[in-house]
């Protein structure tokens, strides 16, 4: 690997944002670059800052790829999962996330029954695929990433499911696996690639592989991290995060028609949303009545997952 | 340190290297002693105008508090609840320190037998007269089911990983302690106020102590202070001989680390933290009389 890579990425970064994070105001706090929030910002400002305002909201979706994650995380630890509904259950109640406990909890009839069938099969589709973690793969689950810039005052922050190897800034050498219980989408690459990004700046190495695993088909989609993986995750992060500080500074959104403008809070005043979702009234996430059944819960659900 | 070996990464080389080099500066005595005059002048009217009975223990998280969100210092003290995160720490602490005696070959089984040997001991101290003493989150865990039990495990070994493979424990020539007690140092005059220091590694470079500590997030402005702290309350406790040469902070989220050498500006920058961090502290816990502050 070139030695210089993480350095330069890392000082393309701060180049670029100075200006940007120069104009924040000087008791801002911290501007918080995730995944979502580049998914997010990039899709739409105004909805980037409805979704930021608005209440977290639990669906279906977001309480199976919780439990999903729990079992995952489970099953890399101990290499057991006895009951799957139960052992998920106790380890999300066991980490305080009483939000999905409470979904969860007011579940009733054929949507608890549902849900139940569905994270059994996630870990039985787990438990085929993952081989017991050998100790030496020193493999750390739910692992915390965050790279500040411009002295602290924007962070690029991640969670990722699962990474094997020990950082080594001379050589790439770590794996990095995202878990998804929903399908397969295109976004997942992005989320994938910045996480690679933010490993990259970190440990001063590349990952060696970084792969997106689909609890639901059992597919795993791997790709090797080359400069070009990372040059794209740069000029999106560094688009992304030019757009949030500029909202940090309290400027007007703008407002991009998308296809997530049927389901956004801020529906009601925004005129380009509604032109594109031929309606003012926005859609309830995870409501089967008015949801769209190729929605598969990846703006209000599974993305937001160990955040 | 030759028994324990099992792995050694560039990284960890360097930050090894780095970390036990020999002592650049000398133990600075002259400055420790003002320092000590000026703490023992400046705290103990502050701890007087603590309330009542009322105990105030400051340690690296309320120096923290009290700088980052002051405001949280006046909402009272919520008791402890034990947690996966709450309990990383001490489970994964416990977990390296067998990696390094050669006792486990990685901290994904380490940590399994930490928890294994809380739930022994728990019941032999039941039983037996005199057994040692059940580590403090050994009886929660035991009540935790499968699925909560599973994350508390995945918790420590993640935490325990990132301390394993950050040194190379092969470069150690006298074995470390791995965490090791905290140090405390009761400010006279009455007693209420205790200052506590903590690092995660304790080593020797050559005839000087040297300590690690690993922190959450990065590193922010007043990181040498940080550090000088767990430095300062070792001096004020054990005097000036224990007094390390440096000390490392590892922050593995965003894989930054920060040497700060042990002289007498870094130690007078961690006594004015305290002052302040204490008199932040006393001014909301006079706020409410019943407050009782003191760190688990």
């Amino acid at each position: 690997m070139d030695p210089g890579l993480a350095g330069g990425l890392r000082d393309w970064l701060e180049d670029v944002l100075s200006p940007a994070v120069a104009g924040l105001p000087s008791d801002a706090v911290p501007v918080r670059v995730t995944k979502e929030a580049v998914n997010q910002v990039l899709a739409c400002e105004a909805h980037h800052l409805a979704r930021k305002s608005e209440p977290r909201v639990v669906t279906a979706e977001l309480a199976r790829g919780t439990l999903v994650d729990a079992l995952f995380r489970q099953w890399v630890t101990v290499g057991v999962v006895g009951d799957p509904w139960a052992d998920a259950l106790a380890g999300i109640e066991c980490d305080g996330d009483a939000t999905i406990i409470d979904f969860v909890g007011g579940l009733e009839g054929d949507a608890r029954r549902r849900l139940v069938e569905e994270v059994r099969a996630h870990a039985a589709s787990i438990a085929s695929a993952w081989p017991a973690s050998n100790p030496s793969w020193l493999a750390r689950t739910q692992e915390r990433l965050s790279v500040p810039l411009a002295g602290g005052r924007l962070v690029l922050s991640g969670v990722v499911d699962l990474a094997f190897g020990a950082p080594c800034a001379g050589r790439a050498s770590v794996c990095l696996v995202e878990l998804k219980s929903g399908g397969r989408r295109l976004e997942h690459r992005g989320d994938l690639h910045f996480y690679a990004l933010l490993e990259t700046l970190r440990s001063g190495a590349p990952p060696f592989r970084i792969a997106t695993y689909y609890s639901r088909s059992g597919e795993l989609d791997a790709e090797h991290v080359g400069e070009d993986v990372l040059l794209g995750a740069l000029h999106r992060t560094l688009a992304g995060a030019e757009r949030l500080c500029r909202l940090a500074c309290g400027a007007e959104p703008a407002r991009t028609p998308n296809p997530l403008c049927a389901w956004c809070s801020e529906l009601p005043r925004c005129a380009p949303g509604q032109e594109r979702a031929q309606s003012a009234i926005p859609r309830v996430a995870g409501d089967p009545t008015t949801d769209d059944p190729k929605w598969d819960g990846y703006e209000h659900g599974e993305d937001e997952v160990g955040q | 340190m030759k028994e324990g070996t099992a792995l050694s990464f560039p990284r960890a080389t360097s930050l090894t290297e780095a970390f036990l080099a020999p002592a650049a500066i000398a133990v600075p005595v002259p400055e420790l002693h003002e320092i000590r005059a000026r703490l023992l002048r400046e705290l103990p009217p502050l701890a007087d105008e603590l309330p009542e009975n009322a105990r105030l223990q400051i340690g690296p998280h309320e120096l923290a508090v009290a700088r980052d969100h002051p405001d949280r210092c006046a909402s009272g003290w919520d008791p402890f609840v034990p947690s996966p995160i709450r309990c990383k720490r001490a489970i994964g602490i416990a977990a390296v320190e067998r990696c390094v005696r050669g006792r486990a070959n990685s901290p994904q089984a380490a940590v399994a037998e930490v928890l294994a040997s809380g739930l022994e001991d728990l019941v032999t101290s039941a039983s037996v007269e005199g057994a040692p003493r059940p580590p403090w989150w050994s009886e929660w865990y035991r009540e935790l089911a499968p699925g909560a039990r599973a994350a508390v495990q995945a918790e420590a070994v993640t935490w325990a990983t990132q301390l394993w493979t950050a040194l190379d424990w092969s470069c150690f020539e006298r074995p470390p302690v791995i965490g090791g007690r905290d140090d405390f140092w009761d400010c006279p005059g009455g007693r209420q106020l205790v200052v506590r220091g903590r690092a995660e590694v304790r080593a020797w470079a050559q005839s000087r102590p040297v300590m690690l500590v690993v922190a959450s997030g990065f590193p922010g402005d007043s990181w040498r202070a940080d550090l000088a702290h767990r430095a300062l309350v070792v001096a004020l406790a054990r005097g000036e001989r224990s007094v390390p040469a440096r000390v490392a902070g590892l922050w593995p989220t965003s894989g930054l680390v920060r040497l700060c050498e042990v002289d007498g500006p870094a130690l007078s920058e961690a006594a004015t933290a305290l002052v302040s961090a204490t008199a932040t502290w006393v001014d909301a816990m006079i706020g409410a009389p019943n407050a009782v502050r003191v760190a688990c």
